[in-house]
C-alpha cells in the first residue's frame, strides 16, 4: 500500500523538523513548506491526504491559506488539520468554520500526541507507545489545568 | 414756582437714590462706598449678610478697624488710599484671609473713585461735604476657585487614568505577545527532549535524568506562559464561556483523583464526601475546572504535612456552593483584603513556597465574575482558609456577551 502523504506548513523550523521526523518514522511521506505561499503551492503539486498546517506564518497566514485550499475545487477535498499556538477559542472556531477538519494547541500536547492524533485521523490503530491522548474537550479552552497555584 | 421747582427736584433726587438702593441691595456682590479717609459710608445688604456683620457696627467705621481689624491689609489700604489722589483703580485684587466670622475666605477686589454730586453726597453721607468716594466691591471666589481647583485635579486624574489604561492595555499586549513568543521554543524543547528520551536508546541512567529534568522545567515554564496568557485574556476581555452540561461530583472526584499522589506524599488527607449524589449544571467545563483546581492545589501547597482538607458541595436554589477548607498555613488578617490581587502573595506563602505567580487567587476571581458567580473566604493565620465558591447552575451568558471578537 502506498504511503499516506502529507504536507506541513510549519515556520519554526525546530516544531518542522521534530513533526517531520515522527511523521516520518510513524510511516507517512511527509512533505515540507516554511511558509504560506510556498505551503499553498506544495499542497496544490502534491495533492497530499492531509495538510498540517500553522497559523502564524511569513508570506501568508495559516487562515489564508485554508480559505484558499477551501475555495478552489482542485483542493477543497483535502483534509487540514490546523497547527497552532495561539489555542484562543476564536482562532479555533474560525479554523472550524473556515473547513478545518480538526486543530492541534501545539504548546499543550507531547509530540507523541500530534502523531496519535494524525493517525487517528486515518483511523489507524494508536501506536502502543504513544502517550494517551488528551481528552478532547479539554483543548477547547486553553486554560491550563495542571499549574500549581498559591495563595 | 420756585419752591415747587425745588420740590419736584428733590423728589427727583429721591427716586433716583432709592432707584440705586434697590439696584445696590438687589447686588449679590458685596460692596461698600469708602469716603476718602476709608470710612465706610454706605453698604449693601450683600456685605452685610455675607460678612456677618451688622450696619450698625459697619457705618461709620474705617475700614481697617472693620470686624476686629480685620480688614486691616496694608497692601489693601495702601492701594485704596491712592484711588482718589492718585486716579488710580484697584482691579482683581486677590485677597485671601481667615475671617473670624466665616473662616478662609478668597476675595476678588475691585474698587474704583465714584464721583458724585454734592446733593447725592449730602443724601448719602449726610455731611453733604463729600464729593469723591471710593466704590470697593468685594467678589467671593472662594467657591470658584476651590472648583477649579477641584476641576483641575479632576482633570489630572482623568488624564493619570488614560495614561494608566494606556499603558495597562500596553502590558497586556506585552504580555500576550510574550507568551506566543516565548512558546514556539518552549514547545521547541520539550518536543526535542521529548524525542531523545524516546528514540536515542543509548541514554545513560543520569543522561535520562538531565532529560527528565529539562522536560519536567520547561513544562514547568510552560504552564507559567499559560498562566500569563491567561491573564492577559482575561484583561482584555478576550476569555469567552462556553456552557456544556457537567455533572459536578463526579467532575470535582476526577480532579481530586489527580491529586491524590500530591497529597500522599504530604500525609495530606483529603475528603470530599458532603455532596449531593449528583448535581447536574449546565457550565463552562474548563473555567469551573480552573477555579477548583486553584482552589484545592493551593490548599494542598499551603497545608502543611499530615493536614487535612475537607471539601463540601451542596445545591443551593439555582447555585450551588463549593467550599473547600484546609488546616494550612492560612492567610493574616491585613493581608486578607489584597489575596485576589493581581501577583499578590501572603507573606507566610512565600516563605512556603519561593516561586509562586500571584495569578492564581486572581484568575479564580476573574473566572467565577465571568460565570456571574461570586468567591470570598475565611482565614487566620495558622489556623487554616475555608474558600467559598459560588456558581450559577446555570452559567450566565453575561460575562461571555462583553468578550470582544478578536481581530488575527
Amino acid at each position: 500500500m502506498a504511503k499516506l502523504k502529507i504536507v506541513l506548513i510549519e515556520d519554526d523550523n525546530i516544531l518542522a523538523k521534530v513533526i517531520y521526523e515522527e511523521l516520518e518514522e510513524a510511516g507517512f511521506e511527509v512533505d515540507r513548506a516554511y511558509d504560506g505561499q510556498e505551503g499553498l503551492k506544495l499542497v496544490r503539486s502534491k495533492k497530499p491526504d492531509l495538510v498540517l498546517l500553522d497559523l502564524i506564518l511569513p508570506q501568508k497566514h495559516g487562515f489564508d491559506v485554508l480559505e484558499e485550499l477551501k475555495q478552489s475545487p482542485a483542493t477543497s477535498d483535502i483534509p487540514v488539520i490546523v497547527l497552532t499556538m495561539l489555542g484562543r477559542d476564536d482562532d479555533i472556531k474560525k479554523g472550524l468554520k473556515l473547513g478545518a477538519n480538526d486543530y492541534i494547541v501545539k504548546s499543550q500536547h507531547a509530540i507523541a500526541e500530534i502523531v496519535d492524533k494524525v493517525d487517528k485521523f486515518f483511523g489507524k490503530e494508536t501506536r502502543p507507545k504513544a502517550k494517551k491522548p488528551e481528552k478532547k474537550q479539554e483543548q477547547i479552552k486553553p486554560v491550563k489545568i495542571e499549574v500549581k497555584e498559591e495563595k | 414756582m420756585k419752591e415747587a421747582k425745588k420740590k419736584s427736584i428733590k423728589k427727583e433726587i429721591k427716586t433716583a437714590l432709592k432707584y440705586a438702593d434697590s439696584i445696590i441691595a438687589t447686588l449679590r456682590e458685596p460692596f461698600l462706598v469708602l469716603n476718602k479717609n476709608l470710612r465706610v459710608v454706605s453698604i449693601n445688604r450683600s456685605f452685610l449678610s455675607t460678612f456677618k456683620v451688622t450696619e450698625k457696627e459697619t457705618i461709620g467705621q474705617l475700614l481697617p478697624d472693620l470686624s476686629n481689624r480685620q480688614w486691616n491689609i496694608p497692601k489693601l489700604i495702601q492701594l485704596l488710599k491712592d484711588i482718589l489722589p492718585k486716579k488710580t483703580v484697584v482691579e482683581n485684587y486677590e485677597v485671601e484671609h481667615e475671617f473670624k466670622q466665616i473662616g478662609y475666605r478668597i476675595m476678588n477686589l475691585n474698587a474704583c473713585r465714584l464721583r458724585v454730586s454734592r446733593k447725592i453726597a449730602m443724601a448719602i453721607t449726610k455731611s453733604g461735604r463729600e464729593e469723591e468716594l471710593i466704590l470697593l466691591a468685594i467678589e467671593d471666589v472662594t467657591e470658584i476657585k476651590k472648583f477649579k481647583e477641584v476641576a483641575a485635579e479632576k482633570n489630572r486624574l482623568e488624564l493619570d487614568l488614560k495614561q494608566q489604561k494606556k499603558l495597562d492595555k500596553m502590558k497586556t499586549e506585552f504580555i500576550s505577545v510574550a507568551s506566543h513568543q516565548l512558546r514556539t521554543p518552549l514547545t521547541g524543547i520539550q518536543w526535542a527532549a521529548e524525542r531523545f528520551l524516546r528514540k536515542e536508546k543509548l541514554i545513560s541512567p543520569r543522561g535520562k535524568e538531565y532529560l527528565d529534568d529539562i522536560q519536567e522545567t520547561s513544562h514547568r515554564l510552560s504552564n507559567l506562559v499559560d498562566l500569563l496568557l491567561n491573564v492577559s485574556r482575561i484583561e482584555e476581555g478576550r476569555l469567552s464561556i462556553s456552557p456544556s452540561h457537567l455533572e459536578i461530583v463526579s467532575f470535582i472526584e476526577s480532579y481530586l483523583d489527580e491529586c491524590t499522589a500530591l497529597c500522599d506524599r504530604k500525609n495530606i488527607t483529603l475528603v470530599f464526601k458532603k455532596h449531593p449524589k449528583t448535581l447536574k449544571a449546565n457550565t463552562d467545563k474548563s473555567l469551573v475546572r480552573y477555579i477548583v483546581q486553584s482552589i484545592v492545589s493551593n490548599a494542598i501547597e499551603y497545608s502543611l504535612k499530615g493536614g487535612k482538607i475537607e471539601i463540601f458541595l451542596e445545591k443551593k436554589n439555582n447555585k450551588f456552593l463549593f467550599t473547600i477548607k484546609d488546616t494550612g498555613i492560612g492567610i493574616p488578617k491585613k493581608e486578607q483584603a489584597g489575596i485576589f490581587d493581581k501577583f499578590f502573595r501572603g507573606s507566610n506563602a512565600k516563605l512556603i513556597k519561593t516561586d509562586g505567580t500571584g495569578l492564581g487567587l486572581y484568575l479564580a476571581k476573574q473566572a467565577t465574575e465571568l460565570l456571574g458567580g461570586k468567591i470570598w473566604f475565611k482565614s487566620a493565620k495558622n489556623k487554616g482558609t475555608t474558600f467559598y465558591v459560588e456558581l450559577l447552575l446555570k452559567a450566565s451568558l453575561k460575562g461571555g456577551r462583553r468578550v470582544l471578537r478578536e481581530k488575527i
